[in-house]
């Protein structure tokens, strides 16, 4: 995946910037300018087919939120609604497939955030991609015996077949995780970093190119 | 402070939860620098409690009670917290994806020289000589969690030799490693004990490490039972214990060998193969096909995710009654090819035929009354508050639950005493039961069990076996998919070879054992029953013969 290789930083702040300005503009226009670069990035980045994943994860929220405001306010603020949150999810899915959690965890720990803080932000992300997989896991093994866990109402009812042994492996991941770090010396003082990371000309201009852009849109707009 | 690396003096350990249940009780036992130890015990003899108590974990990160001492290099574990002794003692856990948290191999690698506060250089240096050292160079950008077993057993070892520790404990490091994955752990460990480093293992299948310890002792009900070399050890009767040696070594005992032989090639060089078809009756199945008509079926059946194609043109046939085992390394496609039979995937290409209906357009939930399947981790099931509802629930859902058919159940696999407890608290061993009997209870034509063996112990396992080959007398379709080679060639009478996706090979077991190039190919180690039994079918003492019993051992005096 072809990326500016920014430092994780750089892109953290980059993202803060934009979702500031998109929550602060009033009009679709200026709404539909802050979509085009994450757009732009998404094709750039061949991310198509992941970012058509994750807008019709998020498909049903939108559509909820347009309803109630075409219901209880009119159709120009419900389109606003829309795209406000459309650029915020954008925001999120290009943040986080452009910055590792660890390269974010890293790079605030040389900033001097305790690494107890950076790593509990780390591994719990990291366990987002875990717990996923179990949850297929246990989907699958449900199924097998006629639990209907398929997306849908029914589904509904048999939630605890789900959530009961994701809980219990969740309980027993947590403890694994904890013995595993301590018997690493996660607690230890003194910690170094394998990796260093840089900040360059390169994430000056581009934080600076993106408040330019964020305030000539509000400004505009 | 003696000479011992290790000194566990009158060590007794009790879990809060258990109540006054010692799980380890009086545990005296020195081990010294560059000993190779075997610690073996059926489950629930205190093992991995041992393994804890020896890495630090207890006390550090286990409340309960403690009675006597642990020292390493003479000093109390209790008097220097957890993370302090992770550069003397290294441990690698039994499932060693939760060990691993990290985005990276690398970084998995990294953590513990970071916890050191090591220099940069100095971590690329030792990652890259780790990484060379486990053949894992080609991983190390991987995300941990994406590899398979034995690629995450072997970045979990290679975190504990990235840090130099000089004790290694691996709980049960082999449970769920293919072949050649078996086989590279083995002679990494047998290198690493060559290089002074002190290996405990703890692991029941004793003939995977029998022949490189130095020392075995054996834990029974949370006591030391047994100490001392291998072969001595060997020599008592283990069965008591719920053990089953290593079969040169039984076949050693029949002969009256002292020392007893530890390998095949051991007992081959002082034994004469007639004096060994006299004491042992191999039995490898070969009859290659049921006689019914095609119950299970699939043509062209091709699946990819990405660009990754994890199967490829796969056409088989199952027949009525048959049982029949999908052998093959991680990684080969073979979950991925019986989550089709079922439904829960639907063929890309291809079809899949399930008592003459589609897959592609029968819902899971009719399928799953065809089709019982046991998957490989009974937790990913357990929800319900006892055994009796947990076995039932699938049956009530669909509409077929017989209470008739559930006492059936639970009377045929041993659970009726447990029926009223909670599925949390069972053991391993008991968990397999229930998932087994919550596929059974809807009574399917066709069973389809994954990696069933994995984690059991010799009684379990065995109680496994028989049940497995009643219900294939009793006419069921069985579908095995394991690493477990001596399972499959004990309970089916044709195998399916799967190596990356494809399958390479469908014959008897004496066929396929027979065929060096295929056992290459599909990456399957062969056991010491299949490499004794071609030893004696290439002698021509042996005739190949469709047995369909247990193999025989006669006259063995613990039997």
């Amino acid at each position: 995946m072809p990326t500016l290789q920014l430092d994780p930083r750089a892109n953290m702040v980059i993202a803060l910037i934009w979702t500031v300005a998109m929550t602060m503009v009033e009009s679709i226009a200026a709404l539909i300018l802050g979509l085009i670069p994450i757009i732009v990035i998404v094709y750039w980045s061949r991310q198509q087919q992941a970012f058509g994943r994750w807008l019709r994860l998020i498909a049903v929220i939108i559509a909820g939120w347009v309803m109630i405001a075409i219901l209880t306010l009119d159709w120009q603020t419900a389109v606003q609604i829309g795209l406000r949150i459309l650029v915020l999810a954008g925001i999120f899915f290009v943040f986080l497939r452009t910055t590792s959690p660890e390269d974010l965890g890293g790079a605030l720990q040389q900033m001097g955030v305790p690494f107890s803080i950076t790593f509990l932000l780390t591994a719990s992300l990291q366990y987002v991609g875990v717990m996923e997989h179990r949850i297929r896991q246990i989907i699958d093994a449900q199924r097998a015996r006629g639990i209907p866990l398929e997306p849908g109402w029914r589904a509904l009812r048999f939630y605890p077949a789900l959530l009961i042994p994701l809980l219990a492996q969740s309980f027993i991941a947590a403890e694994h995780l904890a013995a595993a770090m301590e018997a690493r010396g996660f607690s230890r003082l003194g910690r170094t970093q394998l990796v260093v990371y840089h900040w360059r000309y390169l994430d000056t201009i581009a934080v600076g190119v993106t408040l330019l852009a964020a305030l000539l849109i509000w400004s505009q707009c | 402070m003696t000479g011992s690396q290790i000194e566990v003096r009158r060590f007794s350990y009790r879990y809060p939860q258990l109540g006054s249940q010692w799980a380890l009780r009086n545990i005296e036992v020195q081990i010294n620098a560059g000993e190779y130890v075997l610690l073996c015990g059926a489950s629930g003899s205190g093992k991995s409690t041992l393994v804890r108590a020896l890495t630090g974990l207890i006390p550090h990160g286990y409340d309960g009670v403690i009675e006597g001492s642990i020292t390493i290099d003479g000093i109390d574990t209790r008097s220097r917290p957890l993370a302090e002794w992770f550069t003397t003692v290294g441990v690698v856990f039994q499932s060693p994806q939760w060990q691993l948290f990290n985005s990276t191999v690398t970084r998995e690698l990294a953590f513990g020289l970071e916890s050191l506060g090591c220099q940069r250089q100095v971590m690329r240096q030792r990652i890259n000589a780790v990484a060379a050292q486990l053949g894992i160079e080609h991983l190390l950008e991987r995300n941990p969690q994406q590899l398979s077993a034995g690629e995450q057993l072997l970045v979990a070892l290679g975190t504990v030799l990235v840090v130099g520790a000089r004790i290694i404990v691996l709980d049960e490091p082999f449970a769920n490693l293919d072949g050649v994955h078996v086989a590279q752990v083995q002679a990494i460990l047998r290198t690493l004990h060559q290089q002074g480093v002190t290996i405990i293992v703890a692991e029941h299948r004793l003939g995977l490490v029998a022949a490189d310890a130095t020392r075995m002792i054996v834990l029974h009900a949370g006591q030391i039972a047994l100490d001392g070399p291998p072969a001595d050890v060997l020599a008592h009767d283990l069965r008591r214990f719920h053990l089953e040696p290593p079969l040169p070594t039984q076949i050693g005992r029949i002969l009256g060998l002292t020392p007893l032989p530890l390998t095949v090639e051991a007992l081959l060089a002082r034994v004469d193969r007639q004096q060994l078809v006299e004491v042992y009756q191999p039995s490898v199945m070969t009859s290659q096909r049921g006689n019914g008509s095609p119950i299970l079926s699939t043509d062209r059946l091709s699946y990819a995710i990405g660009q990754r194609q994890l199967l490829d043109s796969i056409h088989l046939q199952v027949h009525a009654g048959e049982s029949v085992a999908i052998v093959g390394a991680n990684g080969a496609g073979k979950t991925t090819l019986i989550k089709h039979f079922n439904g829960l995937y639907r063929p890309q290409h291809g079809r899949v035929s399930v008592l003459g209906r589609d897959t592609r357009t029968t819902p899971v939930s009719v399928l799953a009354r065809s089709v019982g399947m046991v998957f490989q981790n009974p937790d990913d099931q357990l929800f319900r508050t006892n055994v009796r509802d947990e076995i039932a629930i699938g049956a009530r859902v669909m509409g077929v639950f017989d209470p008739a058919r559930l006492r059936e159940v639970l009377q045929a696999l041993q659970l009726e005493p447990l029926a009223d407890r909670s599925p949390f608290a069972l053991s391993a061993g008991e968990k397999r039961r229930l998932t087994l009997a919550a596929a059974m209870v809807i009574d399917p034509p066709i069973l389809v069990l994954d990696e069933p063996t994995t984690g059991l112990d010799w009684p379990a396992r065995q109680a496994l076996t028989t049940y497995i080959r009643e219900q294939t007398a009793a006419g069921r379709t069985i579908v095995i998919v394991t690493h477990d080679l001596d399972l499959a060639g004990t309970v089916s009478s044709r195998w399916l070879v799967m190596a990356d996706g494809r399958l390479i090979a469908e014959d008897s077991p004496l066929a396929i054992i027979s065929d060096p190039a295929r056992i290459a190919l599909a990456k399957l180690l062969l056991t010491d029953r299949y490499r004794l039994t071609l030893a004696l079918h290439g002698s021509g003492l042996v005739p190949a013969t469709n047995i369909s019993s247990y193999e025989k051992l006669y006259a063995d005096p613990t039997a």
